[in-house]
């Protein structure tokens, strides 16, 4: 059988295009999600630029909703889940010894839906009326008034559907039918678990969402009355069904990231990872509970008593193995033989952010004391230390601890260091004053505020463009590493431990075409 | 840096993790801070600040206790100090402790919160009732058993908004008529909303409630003592949703009796200005109030148009045929967010804002309106 | 170019499994449709 040999490692456009290497796909998700970040850290920065002080300077009330919905959107659709699905791609197949992803053609698909889909909701802010501005929770009836910006989200929301429900397919495919020889699900690294349940959350949760996007369509322009009470329906049908959605969402969003800490914590603790058998049950007890918790997010919208007790109790269930895993991850540390090379500062430093916004999400659990939390800017704290500490931390962390593996050089730690605490401190000055910003009253989603919350978002805004400028410092370390830089080995890590790490650093573009052997 | 003082800086950097984290805990410290919730003026607000302050405080003292192990961990097991790693990995029994005593904490938080949430949903028994009405962008209060009702809306001049005067102590917290509730009563509020989720809230009672249109919600309070409290719409319900407070004005029980007559009076005065006939310049002054209160979010100050919105000033509408003017100002415009503001205004103010308008921002239709023309056109 | 997969119960496996996996996203989808509709 002749292998045509201009097919094994191609070149130009067209090899970026029609691609079905997972190392190519993998870049791809990554470079997109990246430019995405900047789109929706621009975003953050009009919105937090408004929030300077009181009074009305820069943008009228409706842009600064649009930018509040879209910067969520690009956030979690553009940047995290992207990020994370590229990580999938470089590291699943790897790590499990397959020489690539299950269906690598529809693999090439998945990826390329992205761009279009982005552009959609990006040209929404263009159109008479503007971008969607009801909040990426896009709550009817306000999101049936909307124009036809409006529209282009709700179907780039379906595209991004589309792929992410691809991709899941992919992963789950790639993981349950092509480990090599030897390795059991029990000696899978939790990377590869991580994702594997994520990938079922995505399965289960994706289609409702488009459900819900499409009554919501129809309810715009082909006269149902799905979410409107003058029609017979009504507006909290919506809540239930995209909070189904959304909660198992978030989780989606910060599993993968915890599949990056356990693999980080060890390598540079140089010690094996603590309780890895209660780390794959608590993941899979939280992607479990995930789906019975979703009406936390609606405690005020008046639900029967029954109602509300339930899902309190559900939600503060999820703090068990969450603390599980927290628990297991300092256990790694403990007593082995530590060194914080940038990896490691954002894998420890994930573990902390995350807990704080653990801690925090345990009080909004709590029904009575969340009608005094519930929209207000304790929320907004609250998931940006969730998400931040876990995904974004963990997109970093990520980068950073197989950036050498995948082009062959070190990154320049110091670089590295700068960026990761320039991030911390800029991170926590922007949204650790919004816990008091909330508690003292501020409600959110408001271009404008009452005299007394200046301060607090005064330092919240220095805080937001210092994390912003550190990024520059991410994108010129990470190109410079791309194109040279002192030569990585094949462990690169001293502690490091897995199949990816006994091929050379880069890998070969098409590697382990034999199986390894699996102890 | 010498042997001890590497020795010790785990304890001092432990002892500075937690002191600070209990200054963080003594959260008594904090309202006046802006650091911790309002100053509670209900039962129900106390027992709130109460939990809060507990589950805080836990909080605080777990996270004290896991990233005091970390920090130590940080410091004590690092390879730079010749630490050298053990290898063990696994201990079911730990696994079990770190599952069990946080499940048994959690059950002693809810306990308690089971406990006021379930005081909180009991709205029997009230002395007074007040239906609430969210609109895009004010509030609407109705005493049904009183029979008054009003509107609601922002007082804070739109220059101070745009930055050309001085913001006032109260900015965006004022409205031209607060709702007034007697003290010491149990008031049940009926909340619910004319187009859009609204939701209301007012942080020292400790009630919040979304207003859902075409539902009606249910929530009760029992203000403790007179005042002022100051709360916002908490639900995102368009342009204006960080414009429309909410004010409670807390009386004696004598004082607010009182005050529903002189709310009574000023209804019968309305309906009686209805049937009089109105000088030009009686109707435009009014006009000109009820464009500051009702139009000039989306119309402008000088009805120049505000965003997607059309402006008045040399406008078709404002300069054409006074039927069609009428018509849109009273019907809507469906499909748009021009409401029917039939429902919100009374004859006399609808005459008087069309009258302005017609007269005003340079527009030289010159006719006026009689509240009488208007009640005619109302089937 | 070299072949990802030689062994045709490799393949079928994971025919197999997208074929579980789609239904799965049926099922969701039509699931919530369903319960909107009731």
């Amino acid at each position: 059988m002749a292998t045509a040999h201009h097919a094994d490692h191609p070149t130009g456009l067209s090899r970026w295009l029609f691609t079905t290497n997972h190392k190519d796909i993998g870049t791809l998700y990554l470079i997109f999600a990246f430019v995405m970040a900047i789109i929706g850290g621009l975003m953050s920065l009009v919105i937090r630029s408004e929030l300077w002080q009181p009074g009305l300077q820069l943008v009228d009330p409706n842009f600064f909703n649009q930018m509040t919905t879209v910067h969520a959107l690009v956030m979690i659709f553009g940047f995290a889940m992207p990020g994370f699905v590229g990580l999938a791609n470089w590291q699943i197949p790897m790590m499990i010894g397959a020489p690539d992803m299950a269906l690598p053609r529809m693999n090439n698909w998945s990826f390329w839906i992205l761009p279009f889909a982005a552009t959609l909701m990006i040209l929404g802010l263009f159109m008479p009326g503007g971008g969607p501005a009801a909040g990426w929770t896009l709550y009817p009836p306000l999101s049936v008034q909307g124009g036809i910006g409006t529209d282009f989200t709700l179907l780039a929301i379906h595209m991004l559907g589309m792929s992410s429900i691809l991709g899941s397919i992919n992963i789950i495919a790639t993981i349950l039918n092509m480990r090599a020889p030897g390795m059991t699900l029990m000696k899978m690294p939790m990377f590869v678990w991580t994702w594997l349940i994520t990938a079922f959350l995505l399965i289960a949760v994706m289609p409702v969402l488009a459900g819900a996007v499409t009554m919501l369509i129809t309810d715009r322009h082909f006269g149902t009355h799905f979410f409107d009470a003058g029609g017979g329906g009504d507006p909290v049908l919506w809540q239930h069904v995209f909070w189904f959605f959304g909660h198992p969402e978030v989780y989606i969003l910060v599993l993968p990231a915890f599949g990056v800490f356990s693999q980080i914590i060890p390598t540079f603790a140089r010690k094996p990872l603590f309780g890895y058998d209660s780390m794959v049950f608590a993941t899979a007890s939280i992607a479990f509970l995930s789906f019975i918790v979703w009406a936390h997010h609606m405690y005020t919208v008046g639900m029967p008593m029954a109602g509300e007790l339930f899902f309190m109790y559900a939600t503060m269930l999820i703090a068990v193995p969450t603390g599980v895993k927290v628990f297991n991850w300092i256990s790694t540390m403990w007593r082995g033989s530590m060194t914080f090379e940038t990896p490691m500062l954002w894998a420890i430093g994930g573990v902390f952010v995350f807990t704080i916004g653990g801690l925090s999400g345990l009080m909004l659990a709590i029904t009575p004391v969340d009608f005094q939390y519930h929209d207000t800017y304790f929320v907004v704290a609250h998931f940006h230390y969730v998400i931040f500490g876990a995904s974004v931390f963990g997109l970093f962390g990520a980068v950073m601890y197989w950036l050498p593996k995948w082009t062959g050089h070190m990154y320049n730690e110091t670089l590295g260091k700068w960026h990761f605490w320039l991030t911390m401190i800029g991170f926590n000055l922007t949204f650790f004053p919004q816990h008091f910003l909330g508690l003292a009253g501020m409600p959110r989603r408001i271009p404008d505020y009452a005299l007394q919350f200046t301060d607090f978002n005064r330092w919240s805004t220095v805080g937001a463009f210092m994390t912003i400028a550190a990024q520059l410092i991410f994108f010129y370390l990470a190109i410079r590493c791309m194109k040279g830089g002192a030569k990585a080995t094949d462990k690169v890590w001293e502690g490091s431990d897995g199949l990816e790490w006994t091929l050379s650093s880069p890998p070969p573009y098409h590697s382990f075409t034999v199986a390894p052997k699996v102890k | 840096m010498s042997m001890t003082f590497v020795k010790r800086l785990p304890g001092v950097v432990f002892r500075l993790i937690l002191g600070s984290s209990l200054w963080f805990t003594v959260p008594a410290a904090f309202a006046e801070y802006g650091l911790n919730f309002q100053p509670p003026v209900t039962t129900i607000g106390h027992k709130l600040l109460d939990l809060h302050n507990m589950v805080m405080i836990i909080c605080a003292v777990i996270f004290v206790i896991v990233f005091g192990f970390m920090f130590y961990s940080i410091f004590a097991h690092r390879k730079s100090r010749g630490h050298k790693a053990a290898q063990f990995h696994e201990n079911t029994t730990l696994e079990v402790v770190w599952t069990v005593i946080p499940f048994v904490i959690l059950v002693s938080m809810a306990l308690p919160s089971t406990a006021t949430l379930l005081e909180m949903d009991d709205t029997s028994k009230s002395d007074l009732t007040v239906k609430i009405t969210g609109y895009q962008w004010k509030w609407k209060y109705d005493y049904p058993d009183q029979d008054i009702g009003f509107f609601s809306s922002l007082a804070t001049p739109r220059d101070q908004i745009e930055n050309k005067a001085d913001k006032g102590e109260h900015y965006l917290l004022e409205v031209d008529n607060p709702i007034v509730l007697p003290v010491g009563k149990k008031v049940r509020l009926l909340v619910t909303a004319n187009d859009v989720i609204h939701a209301w809230w007012v942080p020292q009672l400790g009630v919040k409630k979304d207003a859902i249109p075409g539902f009606i919600n249910e929530m009760w309070t029992n203000i403790d003592e007179p005042g002022l409290y100051r709360g916002q719409c908490a639900e995102l319900c368009g342009k204006d949703h960080g414009y429309m407070p909410i004010v409670v004005q807390a009386v004696s029980a004598e004082d607010f009796t009182r005050w529903v007559s002189m709310q009574k009076d000023k209804a019968a005065a309305e309906s009686a200005g209805g049937a009089k006939t109105w000088n030009k310049d009686d109707l435009i002054e009014k006009g000109k109030k009820v464009y500051a209160s009702t139009c000039v979010a989306c119309h402008g100050v000088n009805g120049e148009g505000v965003g997607p919105f059309p402006k008045m000033a040399g406008s078709a509408i404002a300069n054409g045929p006074l039927d069609a003017h009428l018509n849109i100002v009273m019907n809507g415009k469906a499909g748009t967010a021009m409401q029917a503001f039939a429902a919100q205004l009374n004859d006399t103010d609808l005459a008087a804002v069309v009258t302005f308008e017609r007269n005003g921002f340079g527009n030289k239709a010159g006719d006026m309106v009689q509240p009488s023309q208007v009640k005619a056109l109302r089937k | 170019m070299a072949d990802v997969l030689h062994d045709n119960k490799q393949r079928q496996r994971i025919h197999l499994t997208v074929a579980a996996l789609t239904l799965l996203v049926v099922v969701m989808f039509v699931s919530a449709a369903w319960l909107s509709l009731a």
